[in-house]
C-alpha cells in the first residue's frame, strides 16, 4: 500500500493512548450517578420509591422528574423526549430515576433497590400495528401514530406506467442498527466557583447539549459551559441522547453542589439510545424498452420508535433522494414516520439514504436483468448529468456533475466488465460462488432544506507569530480540527506548526449548528477561509507601509508576508510585533452561511441541497454453497469529494464507511423482543472486526466545488450509503438469489 | 467480596478446592464475562475461586504411549502453536475468539465450560480425547465425550480439577474442520463440524464426525459412524445423500440469538456432505 501523508493534531495522543476521554476525567469530591430503568415497554401511573436505595451506604440522592427545575422534556424538533420519565413509560429505554452515591459501586448497589411500579399497557411494536385505526396513540397530544408525512410530486407516474415496457414492483426491508461507537456515553459536570456549570462529555454537539442542559435546569446559556474533549466516535448517535446524559449529570451537580460523573456501560447505551430507522419500502418502477426509467411510485414507512428525535429530517432525506441519483420525469413518493413503543430511532451516519439506496440500486439491476441491458448502460442512461434535473426539480448547474466519471473510474479500476461475465450465477465447480455488484449514489451535502446552515471561525493571532484557531465544528474523532488547521495554513501561506487549535467551548465561539450531515469540512472550512481573508486584510492594512506597497499588494506565502519585491518581506514574527507596536490585535472573526436552498412541502419540489457528492462502490463476494455464508473479498470506492484536504483522512472515512456498511449488510441487527432489546452488548450485537474487512481501495475524485470556499464537499456519509446494494447485487450475480431484506441472508437449501 | 486462592502447586490447589469448594478459574475468559456487572466495577462472583492459570506444572505438551498429553492449563495459543498438536485441533483453536483471548483461555476452561458451542471440545471429541481428573482422593481418566453431559453440566466432582487432556495420535488420519460464525473472529459458533478418518486400500477404516452447537452437547452419531466404517469409498459416495439425511434427522438444534434451528440443520447436513466429498474425492 502506498504511503500517504496525513496530518492529525491528536495523532500522538491517540496512538500512545494518552488522549483523555470523558470517563478519564475526575475531580476532587466527585460523585457517581447511575440511571434506573423500568422493565416496562408501555405503562402509565409510574411511581418511583427511592427510600430503600437512599438508606444504602454512600447513597446521596435519588432523583426523579419532580426534582427537575426546568423542562423535563427535550427534542431537536419536538420536546417529547423525557430526560426523566414523568408518569408514563413509552419505551424500554426510558430512564425513571437517577441515583447518586460516593462511589460507582455504591450507586449501582443503591440503584438496584429503587422500586419502580407502573400499570403496564399493551405496547405497539410494529408499523402495521401502529397504523391500525384502533391502535393506541403513542405521541402525547397527537391524533395519529404517523408523526411525519413527506410528499414528492413530480410529473404524473400513474399515467405513464401503462406505456412502460416493464414495470417492477418490489418490497424492501431494512433493519434496526446500533451506531456502536467505541466509547459509550459519559459525562462529568463540575460546578465552578463563579456559579457556571462546566461540562466534559462524550457528545457530538456541544451547543445542543447546552440547549438541553439549559432547558432542563432552567438556567441561561451563559451559566453552562460545554467543553470539547476527545471523543470515541458518534456516527450520529451522540446527538440528542448524549446531550440528555449530560443534562442528567448536570442536574446531579446542581443539586449536590459537587462534581458528578455519569458513565454509561454498553448495556445502558444500547438499551436507551436511539438507533438507525428500520424502513419498509414499496417501490413501483417503470422502464421503457431501452431501459429508461419512466416513472417511479413509492411508499415507505420508517419506524420512529417512541420519540420523534430527528425522524422528520431523516425521512425528508429519503424523500429528496427517493430515486437515487436518477433523473426520473414522473415520480410520486409518500414517506411516513410512524411512532411505536420501540426504543426510539434517530440520527445515524447515512441518515435516511442507505435505506432507499438499498432499494433503488437493486431495482436498477433487476430492471437491467429483465430487459437484458447491461447494468452499467442502464445506470449511465438514467443518471443525473450536467445541467440535468433531479426528481425535486433542481437543475444541477452550479457544480460539476461527475457521477459518470466516478462510475467509470471505479468500473475501470476493478475490472467490472470482465468480472461481471465471470459471475457464478448459481453454479460453480467448487464450494463457492463468485459475484460482483455495483451501486451509485449522489448525496446532498450538509443539511439542505432540513435546517439553518451557518458556521463561525475565530483566528486569534498572537504577537509572537503563533496562531490560535477555533471553529464551531466539533471534533468527533474524525479529524476536523486538523482539517481546519490545514485549511488555515493554506490560506495564510504559513507553516502549520504556527497553528494550534484551541480547545473550544460553547462559551468561546458562537453556536454554529451541529457537526452532522457531512457538513464539517464544507461549512467549517468555508468559515476558516472567510476569517483568514479578514485577517489578511487587517494585517495588510497595518504593514503595507513597512513593505513599501499598498495594502492590496501584500501577499502571504512561504511562511512570510510579502510586498512587491523580494527585499520587501516580513516574517510572521516581525509582522505580528509590528501590529503589537501599533496596538492592533491580529484577531479575525468569520462566518459562513450556506448558499440558499428551497423546498415546497406539499410537492416535495425545490433545490434540496446546494451541492452533491457523487459516489460509486463496487464489491466482490464469495458465497459458500454449504453454509450460505457471504464473504466480501474486495471493494473499490470512488467519491467526488470536491477537494481532498487531508487525503489519508478522506481514505480513512471511505474505508470506515465501507466497513460499517458491511456490518449493516451482513451481520448487524438490533433484536427486539416485545420492545425489549435482547442483544445489548457487542458480544451479541456483532459488528465487523479487522478479520472481516475485505481488500479496499478508495479513489478520490476532485472537482472543485464553487459553492464551497475551499472547494471541498465531504465524505463521512457518502462512504456508508451505498455498499449494501453493491453487495446485494454481487450476491445476486453469485447465486441468482435476490435479497430484499437486510441483513442479507442466503439459506443453504436455496443453493443447488 | 469473594475469596480468591492463589495456590503454589497443584497439590495446594486440590486442597483449597476440596476444603472450600472453590470454583476452578483458569484464564477466566468465560467466568469473568458471565459474572460481569458494569463498566468500571469488578465482576460479582457468587463463590470463592481457586486460580489455576499460573500453575507451570500443568502447562506442557508431551508424547506418552502413543498419545499427546496436554497440561490442562496450557493456553490456547501455546497449544495451537505447538508442533505436536494435531492439525484438527490447531484449526479449531485458530478460529476461536481472537489472539488476546487465546493468550488467556485454556483447554481446561473450554471443557469445564461445557458449552455445546465449545470449539476445542468439538475437535477433541472428533479426536477421541480423554481427560485426566485429579482430586485429593486420586486420579481418574474419563472420555471427554462422557465428561460433558449437558449445556454447562459435567461429571466433575466437587473436589476435582481437570489436569490433563489426552489425545491419541491417529497415524495417517485425515481431518477436516469447518466453523460457521457471524464473523471471522470473536464469534461463537452457529455450528461447527470436526471430522477425523482413516482410509486403507479404498476402505474407510475409521471415522469420527463431531458436530458442535447443534444439540445440547457436542454430538457424534456413533451408529452412522459404525455403518460407514468398513465401507468402500465409492459406496460411501453413492450413499452420500442418504448419509446426509441420517445426520440431518439425528440432530436437534435450537433457535437462539446466533442462528436458527432450520439453518443449523441444513448447514450441518451440507457440511457432512462436504466431509463425505473430501473423503471420497467426490464432487
Ligand atoms: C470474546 C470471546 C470470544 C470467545 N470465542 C470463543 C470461540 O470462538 N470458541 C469457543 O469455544 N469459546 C470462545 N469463548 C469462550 C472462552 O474463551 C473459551 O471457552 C476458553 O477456552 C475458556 O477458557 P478459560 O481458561 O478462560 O476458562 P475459565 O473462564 O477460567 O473457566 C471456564 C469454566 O471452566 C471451569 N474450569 C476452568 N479450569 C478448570 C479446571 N482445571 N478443571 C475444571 N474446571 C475448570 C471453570 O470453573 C468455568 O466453569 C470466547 C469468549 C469470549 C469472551
Amino acid at each position: 500500500m502506498a504511503r500517504i501523508r496525513a496530518y492529525r493534531n491528536d495523532a500522538e495522543a491517540k496512538v500512545t493512548g494518552t488522549a483523555r476521554y470523558a470517563d478519564d476525567y475526575s475531580f476532587p469530591g466527585m460523585l457517581h450517578m447511575v440511571p434506573v430503568y423500568a422493565d416496562y415497554v408501555s405503562a402509565r401511573n409510574l411511581a418511583v420509591n427511592g427510600a430503600e436505595a437512599l438508606a444504602q451506604p454512600g447513597c446521596i440522592a435519588v432523583l426523579t422528574a419532580s426534582d427537575v427545575p426546568g423542562n423535563c422534556r427535550y427534542g431537536q424538533i419536538e420536546e417529547d423526549y423525557p430526560i426523566l420519565a414523568e408518569g408514563t413509560i413509552r419505551s424500554w429505554g426510558d430512564v425513571t430515576a437517577l441515583v447518586i452515591a460516593e462511589t460507582r459501586e455504591q450507586a449501582l448497589q443503591a440503584a438496584s433497590l429503587v422500586k419502580v411500579t407502573a400499570e403496564p399497557m399493551e405496547p405497539v411494536l410494529t408499523i402495521e400495528a401502529a397504523l391500525d385505526p384502533y391502535a393506541p396513540i403513542i405521541p402525547e397530544g397527537k391524533d395519529s401514530n404517523i408523526v411525519v408525512h413527506h410528499r414528492l410530486r413530480h410529473g404524473d407516474p400513474e399515467a405513464v406506467f401503462d406505456q412502460c415496457e416493464l414495470v417492477i414492483e418490489e418490497d424492501f426491508h431494512t433493519q434496526v442498527i446500533e451506531q456502536a461507537y467505541m466509547e459509550p456515553e459519559s459525562c462529568v459536570c463540575v460546578p465552578r466557583h463563579d456559579g457556571v456549570l462546566e461540562i466534559y462529555g462524550s457528545m457530538q454537539h456541544p451547543f445542543s447539549t447546552r440547549r438541553f442542559v439549559s432547558s432542563f435546569l432552567d438556567e441561561p446559556f451563559s451559566a453552562i459551559e460545554v467543553y470539547t474533549i476527545p471523543m470515541g466516535g458518534g456516527f450520529g448517535g451522540k446527538d440528542d441522547n448524549a446531550a440528555a446524559v449530560c443534562a442528567r449529570a448536570a442536574l446531579g451537580a446542581r443539586i449536590t453542589g459537587r462534581p458528578v460523573k455519569l458513565t454509561y456501560n454498553r448495556e445502558w447505551s444500547v438499551r436507551e439510545t436511539y438507533k438507525r430507522h428500520p424502513y419498509r419500502m414499496h417501490y413501483k418502477m417503470g422502464f421503457s424498452s431501452e431501459g429508461k426509467i419512466e416513472a417511479v411510485e413509492t411508499t415507505m414507512y420508517a419506524d420512529s420508535g417512541a420519540y420523534l428525535s430527528v425522524t422528520p429530517w431523516v425521512t425528508w432525506r429519503s424523500t429528496a433522494q427517493c430515486c437515487g441519483p436518477y433523473g426520473v420525469e414522473h415520480v410520486k413518493a409518500d414517506v411516513y414516520g410512524v411512532a411505536t413503543n420501540n426504543v426510539f430511532r434517530g440520527a445515524m451516519r447515512g441518515f435516511g439514504a442507505p435505506q432507499v439506496n438499498f432499494a433503488v440500486e437493486q431495482l436498477i439491476d433487476i430492471g437491467a436483468h429483465r430487459l437484458g441491458i447491461h447494468p452499467l448502460g442502464m445506470r449511465r442512461m438514467n443518471m443525473v448529468k450536467q445541467n440535468g434535473e433531479t426528481v425535486t426539480g433542481q437543475i444541477l448547474d452550479k457544480h460539476t456533475v461527475s457521477l459518470e466519471e466516478v462510475m467509470n473510474s471505479v468500473v475501470h479500476h476493478i475490472g467490472y466488465r470482465k468480472k461481471y461475465e465471470q459471475c457464478s450465477r448459481g453454479t460453480s465447480d467448487n464450494d463457492e460462488l463468485y459475484g460482483i455488484g455495483l451501486s451509485v449514489s449522489y448525496r446532498g451535502s450538509s443539511l439542505g432544506a432540513e435546517g439553518m446552515d451557518y458556521c463561525s471561525c475565530v483566528i486569534n493571532g498572537q504577537h509572537d507569530g503563533s496562531i490560535l484557531l477555533e471553529t464551531g465544528i466539533h471534533e468527533n474523532g474524525q479529524g476536523s480540527e486538523s482539517v481546519m488547521m490545514l485549511i488555515l495554513a493554506e490560506e495564510l501561506g504559513i507553516d502549520r506548526k504556527r497553528i494550534r487549535y484551541r480547545r473550544s467551548s460553547t462559551s468561546t465561539i458562537p453556536d454554529s449548528g451541529t457537526t452532522v450531515a457531512t457538513r464539517g469540512t464544507i461549512m467549517g472550512g468555508s468559515s476558516v477561509v472567510v476569517a483568514a481573508q479578514k485577517l489578511k486584510e487587517l494585517i495588510s492594512s497595518h504593514i503595507a507601509q513597512r513593505l513599501k506597497c499598498s495594502s492590496d499588494e501584500v501577499t502571504f506565502h512561504d511562511d512570510k508576508i510579502w510586498g512587491l519585491t523580494y527585499d520587501n518581506s516580513l516574517t510572521w514574527e516581525e509582522a505580528m510585533k509590528e501590529l503589537y507596536l501599533q496596538r492592533v490585535a491580529p484577531y479575525a472573526f468569520g462566518t459562513y452561511q450556506g448558499p440558499d436552498v428551497s423546498w415546497d412541502d406539499t410537492t416535495g419540489q425545490g433545490d434540496a441541497y446546494f451541492t452533491y457528492v457523487y459516489s460509486c462502490q463496487c464489491a466482490e463476494v464469495m458465497v459458500h454453497k454449504h453454509t450460505g455464508k457471504i464473504r466480501v473479498t474486495n471493494v473499490v470506492a470512488g467519491h467526488d469529494v470536491g477537494k481532498a484536504i487531508n487525503r489519508a483522512m478522506v481514505l480513512g472515512q471511505m474505508y470506515g464507511g465501507i466497513t460499517q456498511g458491511i456490518g449493516m449488510t451482513l451481520m448487524e441487527q438490533v433484536q427486539e423482543a416485545g420492545g425489549k432489546i435482547t442483544n445489548l452488548n457487542l458480544g451479541t450485537y456483532r459488528i465487523p472486526r479487522s478479520t472481516d474487512i475485505p481488500e479496499m481501495e478508495g479513489i478520490i475524485i476532485e472537482h472543485y466545488d464553487p459553492l464551497s470556499l475551499t472547494g471541498a464537499k465531504g465524505i463521512g456519509e457518502p462512504a456508508i450509503e451505498l455498499i449494501a446494494p453493491a453487495i446485494a447485487n454481487a450476491v445476486y450475480h453469485a447465486t441468482g438469489i435476490r435479497c430484499t431484506s437486510l441483513p442479507l441472508k442466503i439459506r443453504p437449501e436455496d443453493l443447488s | 467480596m469473594v475469596d480468591v486462592y492463589h495456590p503454589k502447586t497443584l497439590e495446594e490447589a486440590l486442597q483449597f478446592r476440596s476444603s472450600t469448594g472453590a470454583v476452578p478459574f483458569s484464564g477466566g475468559t468465560d467466568i469473568m464475562v458471565r459474572y460481569r456487572t458494569s463498566h468500571g466495577v469488578l465482576p460479582d462472583l457468587p463463590w470463592p475461586i481457586v486460580l489455576l492459570g499460573h500453575l507451570k506444572e500443568l502447562q506442557y505438551l508431551r508424547l506418552r504411549k502413543g498419545s499427546l498429553c496436554i497440561g490442562a492449563e496450557t493456553t490456547l495459543t501455546d497449544v495451537m502453536d505447538h508442533e505436536l498438536t494435531p492439525p484438527l485441533l490447531k484449526q479449531a483453536i485458530g478460529l476461536m475468539a481472537a489472539p488476546a483471548l487465546r493468550n488467556l483461555g485454556t483447554l481446561a476452561g473450554n471443557i469445564g465450560n461445557a458449552s455445546p458451542a465449545g470449539d476445542a471440545v468439538c475437535a477433541l471429541i472428533a479426536l477421541d480425547a480423554s481427560i485426566e481428573l485429579a482430586s485429593p482422593r486420586g486420579r481418574r481418566v474419563v472420555s471427554l465425550d462422557l465428561f460433558i453431559v449437558g449445556p454447562g453440566r459435567t461429571i466433575l466432582a466437587e473436589d476435582e480439577l481437570i489436569t490433563e487432556i489426552i489425545v491419541p495420535i491417529g497415524e495417517g488420519h485425515i481431518s477436516w474442520y469447518k466453523k460457521v460464525g457471524t464473523r471471522r473472529a470473536n464469534a461463537l459458533s452457529k455450528l461447527s463440524v470436526s471430522a477425523d478418518w482413516a482410509v486403507d486400500d479404498n476402505v474407510l477404516t475409521h471415522v469420527r464426525i463431531a458436530l458442535g452447537a447443534v444439540a445440547p452437547v457436542v454430538l457424534r452419531c456413533r451408529d452412522i459412524e459404525d455403518d460407514m466404517t468398513g465401507m468402500k469409498l465409492p459406496e460411501i459416495a453413492l450413499q452420500r445423500e442418504d448419509l446426509m439425511n441420517r445426520y440431518k434427522c439425528s440432530i436437534t438444534p435450537i433457535d437462539d440469538q446466533r442462528s436458527s434451528a432450520a439453518y443449523r440443520k441444513q448447514a450441518a447436513s451440507n457440511l457432512v456432505g462436504a466431509v463425505l466429498d473430501e473423503m471420497t474425492g467426490g464432487r
